[in-house]
C-alpha cells in the first residue's frame, strides 16, 4: 500500500488515517436473484494482482467514504473520488 | 413521589485538564488550554452548503472542518453561540452544542510545526497550510481538529474523553523544545 491517499477534501494523507471497506466493483444483485449470485455479491472475492478499485474510508479525517483505485503490485494510487459523488455520477 | 422541583439546576463542571500540572515558566513555545470557550458544530443540510458558507463567512471564530462542516468557537463560555447559530441559520444547517464535549487547546511559537510534525501527518509549511486553513487530522491515533489561526498559532480541538492522552502527546512532542503548558485565564 502507498504511504499517501489524496483525499478530495483533505489533501494528502497518511494512509494511517483510513480504513479499507473492500472492494468498490461489486455491484448488489435484484433481490430475487440465484442463490449463487446472492454467494458471490457477499462472500466471493477476487485478489487482483494489479489495478484494483476499493472503498476506503478517511475515519481520520472528513470521515467521508471514498473510491480508491491502486495498484497492488507497484502500490502507487491511481485515482481518489468522493463515493458519494461517484455513486451519483453513475461511474464505478 | 419525590419532589422534582428540589433537584439541583446548576450541576458542578469540571474542566477535563484541571487536574494537570502547568509549567512554571512560560517558554516562548506554549500549549494555551482554553477554560471554557463555546463551541458550535455546524454541518449543511444537504443542498445548502453553499448558503451556510456564505453566512458563516461573514462571521468571526469560523473554521472549515470538511465538506458541508464547519466549527465555530467564541472565547467566551456566555457567547451562547449554538443558540445564536442555530437562530440564524434557520433550517439550512444542523447545529451541535459541542461546549461540554470539547477541548481546545492554542499552540504557539517559533518552533510549533516542528512539535506538530512529531504527532501530524500533514504538510503545514505556511504555503501549503495557510491561514485559516483547518481540518481534522489524526494525531497519535486521536481524531482531533487543527486549524491555523496565526502566522505561528494553531488551534486544536479534541473530544474531551481524549484532552488527557492527547495533552501526554503534545507534551512529549514538545519536550525537544521546551515547550510549556498553561490554562488560560
Ligand atoms: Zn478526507
Amino acid at each position: 500500500m502507498a504511504s499517501l491517499i489524496s483525499c478530495p477534501h483533505c489533501g494528502p494523507r497518511p494512509k494511517e488515517e483510513f480504513a479499507v471497506r473492500g472492494d468498490a466493483t461489486l455491484l448488489r444483485p435484484a433481490p430475487e436473484a440465484s442463490d449463487e449470485a446472492w454467494h458471490a455479491y457477499v462472500y466471493l472475492r477476487a485478489n487482483p494482482r494489479g489495478v484494483h478499485v476499493e472503498h476506503w474510508q478517511h475515519v481520520g479525517g472528513c470521515r467521508r467514504f471514498l473510491v480508491v483505485e491502486r495498484n497492488t503490485l507497484t502500490h502507487d494510487v491511481l485515482s481518489v473520488a468522493d463515493a458519494a459523488e461517484v455513486a451519483q455520477g453513475g461511474a464505478a | 413521589m419525590s419532589d422534582l422541583s428540589s433537584l439541583p439546576v446548576a450541576f458542578d463542571w469540571q474542566h477535563p485538564l484541571s487536574a494537570i500540572l502547568t509549567s512554571d515558566v512560560r517558554a516562548v513555545d506554549h500549549l494555551e488550554i482554553l477554560a471554557r470557550p463555546s463551541i458550535a458544530r455546524v454541518i449543511a443540510a444537504a443542498g445548502e452548503s453553499v448558503a451556510v458558507a456564505a453566512i458563516l463567512g461573514g462571521m468571526a471564530g469560523v473554521r472549515a472542518a470538511g465538506p458541508q462542516e464547519w466549527i465555530v468557537l467564541d472565547d467566551d463560555p456566555q457567547a451562547a453561540l449554538p443558540a445564536r447559530l442555530a437562530e440564524r441559520l434557520g433550517s439550512l444547517a444542523f447545529v451541535l452544542d459541542a461546549g461540554d464535549g470539547e477541548v481546545c487547546l492554542r499552540l504557539s511559537g517559533p518552533h510549533c510545526r516542528r512539535i506538530l510534525a512529531k504527532g501530524v501527518g500533514l504538510d503545514l509549511h505556511p504555503d501549503v497550510f495557510g491561514l485559516g486553513d483547518g481540518g481534522f487530522v489524526l494525531c497519535h491515533a486521536i481524531r482531533m481538529h487543527l486549524s491555523r489561526t496565526g502566522d505561528n498559532l494553531f488551534e486544536i480541538l479534541a473530544p474531551r474523553s481524549y484532552a488527557t492522552s492527547l495533552l501526554d502527546a503534545l507534551k512529549r512532542m514538545g519536550r525537544e523544545f521546551d515547550l510549556s503548558v498553561g490554562l488560560s485565564g
